[in-house]
C-alpha cells in the first residue's frame, strides 16, 4: 500500500469520527471545521468516506445556511460554510420508526405541519398551523406535538411564527416530500 | 387644516399597522397594495412638517419596502418547482388518512446518524476537574439547618442569584404590562445612583436571557426597550455588546479617584 493511500485512510477515519460523533449541540460539522481538521483535500476525503458509507446504507448530506442541499462538486467557498451530516440512504419502515420513539400520530402531525409550512413559503403563524392540526387532533395533543417538533429541530419558533428547522433541511428531501404528500391516500 | 392633518397621520399609521400585521403573521404580502401606499405617501409628504411626522412617513415607506421584498420572495417561491398551492395542500391534508400522511413522511425521511460517546481522555479530564472543584461547605448548618438556612444559602452564593432573578421576573412583568416601548433612561430612572445601577444590572439580565428586545434609534442614538411576549433567545441571533450609561456613576468614580 502506498503512503498516499495510508494517509487517505487515516483522514477518512478522522472524517468519520467528526461526522458521526456529536461534538456540538447540533449534529453535523461545518466545512471549514472539516478543512481545519482534515486538510485542504477534505472534499476528496469526504467523497471517499461517502463511497464507503454507501455500502452500509448511509450517505453524506451537505446543507447550506439557507437549507439548500449541495453536492461535493459545488464551489468550495459554498461548501466551507455549509454543514455536513451523515444520514440514512434508504427510508425507514414504519415498524422501525416506532422503535425510534415516534408514534404514527406524531409523524402524521409533523407531515401536516411541514406541508402547511412549505406551501406557505416555509414560514407561517403558529396559530394557522395549530388550526390545521386541530382538525384531526385534540388541542392538548397539538400543543404537545408542536413542542416536540420544535425541540427536535424540525420546526423553529420565533415569537408567534413557525419556520422550517435545521433538521427538516438535513433529513427531508422537500421536493419528494411534497410529491408524496400530494399523492397521499 | 389640523383635522385634515390628523386624518393624514391616521392613514400613515394604518399603513404601518397593516404592513406590520402582514410581516408578523406571515400572511399574503400581496394583500398590501404597495404602489397605492407609496402614491399616498408621495401625495401627503408636503403636508408633513415636523420631525415626528416625517419619521412616521419614513417608517411607513420602510414598511412598504419590506412588503415589496416579501412579495418578491413570495413570487420566487411560487415560480420554483417546489411551490404547491397552500389551498390545494390544505385540502389534500384534510382528505388524507393519518397512515397515508405518516407514510408520505417516511418515504422522504433520511434521519441523521449521529452518536454521543465518552472516551478515556474525556473521563480523565472530567475527573481532574472534579478534583479541582471547591467543596461546598455547610459548616455550622448541621442540626440547625432550619434556623441558618438563609445564611447557608448566602454562603453558597445561591441566595443572591435567586433575588436577582426574582427582580428580573418582576421587572419583566411590569415591562410586559406597558405594551409599548420604553426608553432606557425612563427604565432606569430613580433618585439614587445605587437604585439606577440596580435597574441597569436587572436590564442586562433581561436582555441576556431574551426577555426584552432592544432597539437603538440610528438618528438620535436613543435606546428603546420592549418586553417580548415570550422570553426567547434566537439560535442565530447577531450577538453584540451594548454600553449603557448610568447617570451619576461616572462622576462618583471620578470623585473617588481624586
Amino acid at each position: 500500500m502506498e503512503l498516499a493511500e495510508i494517509g487517505l485512510g487515516i483522514k477518512v477515519r478522522r472524517a468519520a469520527q467528526l461526522l458521526l460523533l456529536k461534538s456540538h449541540r447540533l449534529p453535523g460539522v461545518k466545512g471549514w471545521e472539516l478543512r481545519r481538521s482534515i486538510g485542504a483535500d477534505y472534499v476528496k476525503v469526504l467523497k471517499a468516506l461517502d463511497s464507503y458509507l454507501e455500502q452500509i446504507g448511509l450517505s453524506i448530506k451537505v446543507v447550506d445556511d439557507l437549507g439548500n442541499t449541495l453536492s461535493f462538486s459545488d464551489d468550495e467557498s459554498k461548501l466551507s460554510t455549509s454543514r455536513f451530516y451523515v444520514t440514512l440512504r434508504d427510508p425507514l419502515r414504519p415498524s422501525e420508526v416506532r422503535t425510534a420513539g415516534w408514534s404514527i400520530d406524531e409523524l402524521a402531525g409533523l407531515t401536516v405541519a411541514l406541508a402547511s409550512l412549505i406551501s406557505r413559503g416555509g414560514k407561517a403563524n403558529r396559530k394557522d398551523i395549530e388550526d390545521v392540526l386541530s382538525e384531526k387532533f385534540p388541542n392538548w395533543k397539538v400543543q404537545l406535538h408542536l413542542s416536540r417538533y420544535v425541540k427536535a429541530g424540525y420546526l423553529r419558533e420565533e415569537g408567534e411564527t413557525l419556520t422550517l428547522g435545521w433538521r427538516t433541511y438535513a433529513e427531508i428531501d422537500i421536493d419528494k416530500f411534497m410529491q408524496y404528500v400530494l399523492g397521499a391516500k | 387644516m389640523n383635522e385634515k392633518k390628523s386624518e393624514v397621520l391616521d392613514t400613515i399609521t394604518k399603513i404601518i399597522t397593516s404592513c406590520k400585521n402582514v410581516e408578523e403573521r406571515s400572511s399574503d404580502p400581496f394583500a398590501i397594495d404597495v404602489v397605492e401606499g407609496i402614491e399616498l405617501l408621495r401625495k401627503v409628504l408636503p403636508m408633513l412638517k415636523n420631525i415626528e411626522e416625517l419619521s412616521l412617513d419614513g417608517e411607513a415607506f420602510y414598511r412598504l419596502v419590506v412588503i415589496l421584498g416579501l412579495q418578491e420572495v413570495s413570487l420566487r417561491n411560487r415560480a420554483s418547482s417546489l411551490y404547491s398551492d397552500p389551498f390545494l395542500v390544505n385540502i389534500k391534508l384534510k382528505a388524507a388518512s393519518i397512515e397515508g400522511l405518516a407514510e408520505a413522511f417516511l418515504r422522504s425521511w433520511r434521519p441523521v446518524a449521529s452518536s454521543e460517546c465518552i472516551n478515556y481522555e474525556m473521563l480523565r479530564e472530567s475527573y481532574a476537574y472534579w478534583n479541582g472543584l471547591r467543596r461546598i461547605s455547610l459548616r455550622g448548618v448541621g442540626e440547625r439547618a432550619q434556623e441558618k438556612g438563609i445564611e447557608a444559602l448566602e454562603e453558597m452564593g445561591l441566595l443572591e442569584e435567586q433575588d436577582i432573578m426574582t427582580s428580573v421576573l418582576k421587572e419583566y412583568e411590569e415591562l410586559k404590562s406597558l405594551k409599548e416601548e420604553i426608553s432606557y433612561e425612563d427604565f432606569i430612572a430613580a433618585n439614587e445612583v445605587d437604585e439606577r445601577l440596580d435597574r441597569a444590572i436587572i436590564l442586562s439580565y433581561l436582555i441576556t436571557f431574551g426577555y426584552v428586545d432592544v432597539r437603538i434609534d440610528p438618528i438620535s442614538s436613543k435606546i428603546w426597550l420592549k418586553a417580548k411576549e415570550k422570553p426567547i433567545i434566537p439560535d442565530q441571533a447577531e450577538k453584540s455588546s451594548i454600553v449603557f450609561r448610568v447617570d451619576g456613576v461616572g462622576r462618583d468614580w471620578a470623585g473617588n479617584k481624586s
